[in-house]
């Protein structure tokens, strides 16, 4: 097979992918505030996530983001630092209940997580930030209770101490139907102690290079609302890395699942889960670790999930201008993974950007997964770049396996320039097509509402484990068209850069209105299928107790 | 860029015509030596006689420690002596002396980025530009330094003015190509690329051929980028990126032997190339050389750890 080779199913005709800019119109005032006071502290390039997710499970997506806080003093106390919670109305309109919900937060928050750890039916929330992690969980009347000290998740690392955290994520690490959490910590960082790049009149951010690297970490649920950190134990704090974005899959299908860690100007790591809460990186023998040119990039967020069809999950992740993002096709046994970003074209159409969330999903429902950019260089490179540092988002269409920039004719406020940041995607408004909610520096978020004409049929799924975890993550699913066409997904929330997306697991369906089946593995490789399914809903599929084991 | 070009060349070595007029007898005799001294080094720096030239600057430095000529004539060779190092302290005196050149602040400029001190550099280069953003050279010396801190697009920028001013000048053109390519001005960089390979007049620059190799690859074309491969490896055996080019090729191509033996050779010829590891180890573990990937995924481990415990 040649490079470009790709097993075809078109099942649409083209369409041009659309975004309106609703946040103002929603009620989302939102602003990222990072505190910078001209000093250039590190962490004022770093943030923010952004989530999507149900907290009162009406149905309707809510939005939670984090915020800085005053730099370098890591003061949050001033309400434009608050990390904010915003209550989705179920009318196009979002009303903010942070201080109702309790969920303002302290300290310099960077991501946030979101899942439901302790199996309650209610989503959860994990800020994790650079003085301060913060675990807040969902009391289902709509208020959260700070629980991080009750749960031991304060991420103090016996020799680290509190890292600066960078992203996070929920997933069943051992399959015994808990969410763990993994954390991704990015570099040492001390304001007294801090590099000083540019000139005594112009302080700049200092290249990653300046600063040593950090473990991840690993906290294992111990199913009474508490964690341990076995980072040790499990072999995650034996890669020093500069960790960015974090992102789920079982690349060997193996039925246990591994992780992706998105490192910044050092070689990425994989993370394959052995079994029995042990893990070994492997990125290097994977073909991960770096793209052909060899050469780290300066990874930001990552998906990892099949952008091809195929079955197998495939890793993308963002970089900085000059790198070109770096997409990992995976090719199942022996080798796993190949460098297909040039087959692909996303090296050609990324290399002027530096992205940071970045997401694989359907936006115009034909079957194949596209893929959306928050982009931004950094602030200071404008003089060097020649151009603004401050850029549009993107998007990318995935036509049969090949990525075509269609980001030019996707509307007007979707050009807007700024210094975006985290993206979550979920459909916030419920007419089937994913949307887009992006923090950006210092400046409003956007809600970027998907208004793609001629888009195709879809199905969501709602997985509600009874065996395996609440929300079914690390689930794969196969949606089984009449035509014999088979579409791959699977259950996760932890997309792109230091942000959350919604559960659910989407198929976009072209021209079928129905599946003939709906497949299901369960984490641990229970297999459940559901026959002769209807598009265009959210179908919500309880795990069933007699299922066959699949693996 | 793998050639040489004289970027500073006339500058600040012909102060020396003028004759000595009426003065005292021993202060025109010195100025008598001085003067012949000094046409001296200059023939000497014409002629392309870097060292003797230093010589004879340095001696005048000795007697005339404050000329700033001679601190710009000894600059100006040890420069071309490829010792920047040494020419940066002779190349400042003569601009503190004679701060309204723009000559030897050109040169001081160079002598900067030749020694990689991005800070002298950055300061010297944003002096030049504040005086005159339309100078020719200062464009170029601008091109060459955001080029090398891989600001492309600034880079293809000042290079394409500087190029508007001085179309011919070989150097320039390489870096403009190259720059075009890396800000993504494919089309453009393919023109500019494949001008420079056609121009028999000038011999290829490696980078410039490497850069279309990269080009067309990028491109999906890599069947059109061998030959050029296949060029650079015959015309450089030894280099070890153009080894790896080829090896690179030849791996997408399917041809694995042949693409472990170029990256092989690639590793031999330069031990510290990671991407030149990471390739070797790419092909191995597509061949089942499980063991030879693992060495390299061992080296690869290990250079990661130092590079990671850089910083603070």
């Amino acid at each position: 097979m040649t490079r470009f080779a790709l097993a075809l199913v078109p099942l649409l005709l083209s369409a041009q992918i659309r975004f309106e800019d609703v946040a103002q119109r929603a009620g989302i005032a939102f602003k990222l505030n990072n505190g910078a006071a001209g000093q250039a502290h590190q962490i004022e390039l770093m943030p923010g996530g952004v989530a999507a997710l149900d907290f009162n499970n009406d149905g309707c997506m809510d939005i939670f983001f984090t915020n800085g806080a005053m730099s370098p003093s890591l003061d949050k106390s001033r309400p434009e630092f608050h990390n904010r919670l915003y209550k989705n109305n179920c009318d196009g309109a979002f009303t903010d209940v942070t201080d109702r919900a309790g969920v303002a937060g302290y300290g310099y928050s960077m991501a946030v997580a979101v899942a439901d750890y302790d199996n309650d039916g209610f989503p959860d929330i994990f800020v994790a930030g650079v003085d301060h992690n913060i675990l807040y969980r969902n009391l289902g009347n709509g208020t959260f209770e700070d629980v991080t000290r009750k749960a031991g998740l304060q991420g103090i690392d016996p020799k680290y101490g509190k890292m600066w955290s960078i992203s996070a994520g929920w997933f069943d690490a051992d399959n015994d139907g808990y969410l763990d959490l993994f954390v991704s910590n990015y570099v040492g960082w001390d304001p007294n102690t801090e590099p000083s790049c540019g000139t005594p009149s112009i302080r700049i951010y200092c290249h990653p290079d300046n600063y040593r690297g950090r473990p991840s970490q690993l906290f294992r649920n111990n199913h009474d609302g508490t964690f341990t950190d076995v980072s040790q134990s499990s072999g995650i704090a034996q890669s020093i890395g500069k960790g960015m974005g974090v992102a789920f899959g079982d690349f060997n299908r193996d039925g246990l699942t591994d992780i992706f860690v998105a490192n910044d100007s050092t070689r990425n790591f994989l993370f394959q889960n052995e079994g029995g809460l042990h893990f070994r990186e492997v990125g290097l023998e994977m073909g991960v670790s770096y793209g052909e040119s060899g050469r780290p990039v300066a990874g930001m967020g990552a998906d990892f999930r099949d952008y091809d069809n195929d079955g197998l999950p495939d890793i993308v992740l963002s970089g900085m201008v000059n790198d070109s993002y770096l997409l990992f096709r995976n090719r199942g046994k022996p080798y796993f993974f190949e460098d297909w970003g040039i087959p692909s074209g996303l090296v050609a159409a990324t290399r002027q950007l530096t992205g940071w969330g970045i997401g694989l999903f359907d936006f115009d429902n034909d079957g194949w997964k596209d893929l959306f950019s928050a982009n931004a260089h950094f602030p200071y490179m404008d003089k060097l770049l020649g151009v603004s540092s401050r850029l549009a988002c993107s998007v990318f269409r995935n036509a049969s396996g090949r990525f075509r920039d269609v980001s030019a004719d996707a509307g007007q406020s979707f050009r807007a320039a700024g210094y975006n940041r985290g993206a979550a995607f979920a459909d916030f408004d419920g007419d089937g097509k994913v949307d887009v909610v992006v923090s950006v520096l210092n400046e409003p978020a956007h809600l970027f509402r998907n208004v793609t004409t001629g888009a195709g049929h879809w199905l969501a799924v709602k997985l509600v484990g009874t065996r395996s975890n609440r929300d079914g993550l690390g689930a794969e699913l196969q949606a089984v068209l009449p035509d014999g066409t088979v579409l791959y997904n699977q259950a996760t929330t932890s997309v792109g850069y230091a942000s959350s997306s919604e559960p659910l697991v989407r198929f976009g369906l072209g021209q079928q209105a129905r599946l003939r089946e709906l497949r299901i593995t369960w984490p641990g490789g229970r297999a459940q299928v559901v026959r002769d399914v209807a598009a265009d809903r959210v179908v919500e599929v309880r795990e069933s107790v007699t299922g066959p084991a699949a693996r | 860029m793998s050639g040489e070009t004289d970027r500073t060349a006339g500058a600040a070595v012909s102060r020396w015509s003028r004759s000595p007029r009426r003065m005292p007898p021993i202060l025109a005799l010195t100025f008598l030596a001085a003067w012949a001294s000094g046409e001296t080094a200059d023939q000497l720096f014409r002629q392309g006689s870097y060292a003797e030239a230093a010589s004879a600057y340095r001696q005048l430095i000795e007697s005339s420690p404050e000329s700033a000529d001679a601190l710009a004539g000894l600059g100006q060779c040890l420069l071309r002596l490829h010792r920047a190092n040494e020419a940066v302290p002779y190349l400042g005196r003569a601009v503190r002396l004679r701060p309204a050149s723009v000559e030897l602040k050109q040169a001081l400029a160079r002598a900067y980025l030749d020694t990689g001190d991005a800070g002298g550099a950055q300061s010297a280069i944003d002096s030049l530009y504040e005086t005159d953003p339309h100078n020719a050279g200062t464009l170029f010396l601008l091109g060459e330094w955001m080029y090398r801190g891989a600001f492309y697009e600034r880079a293809a920028q000042a290079l394409g003015e500087a190029l508007t001013l001085h179309p011919d000048d070989p150097a320039a053109r390489s870096f403009y190509a190259v720059s075009l390519a890396k800000s993504g001005h494919l089309a453009e960089a393919e023109a500019a690329c494949k001008k420079l390979l056609e121009d028999r007049a000038a011999p290829a620059d490696l980078d410039v051929t490497l850069t279309y190799v990269q080009l067309l690859d990028e491109a999906g074309r890599a069947a059109e980028a061998l030959p050029y491969a296949n060029a650079a490896v015959r015309e450089h055996p030894d280099n070890p990126i153009a080894r790896y080019w080829r090896a690179r090729l030849q791996f997408q191509a399917g041809r694995l032997e042949e693409a472990a033996k170029d990256a092989e050779q690639s590793v031999v010829l330069s031990p510290n190339l990671p991407f030149a590891r990471n390739l070797l180890l790419e092909i191995c573990r597509k061949m089942g050389r499980q063991e030879e990937a693992e060495k390299q995924a061992a080296w690869l481990r290990e250079y990661d750890e130092r590079m990671a415990a850089r910083g603070r």
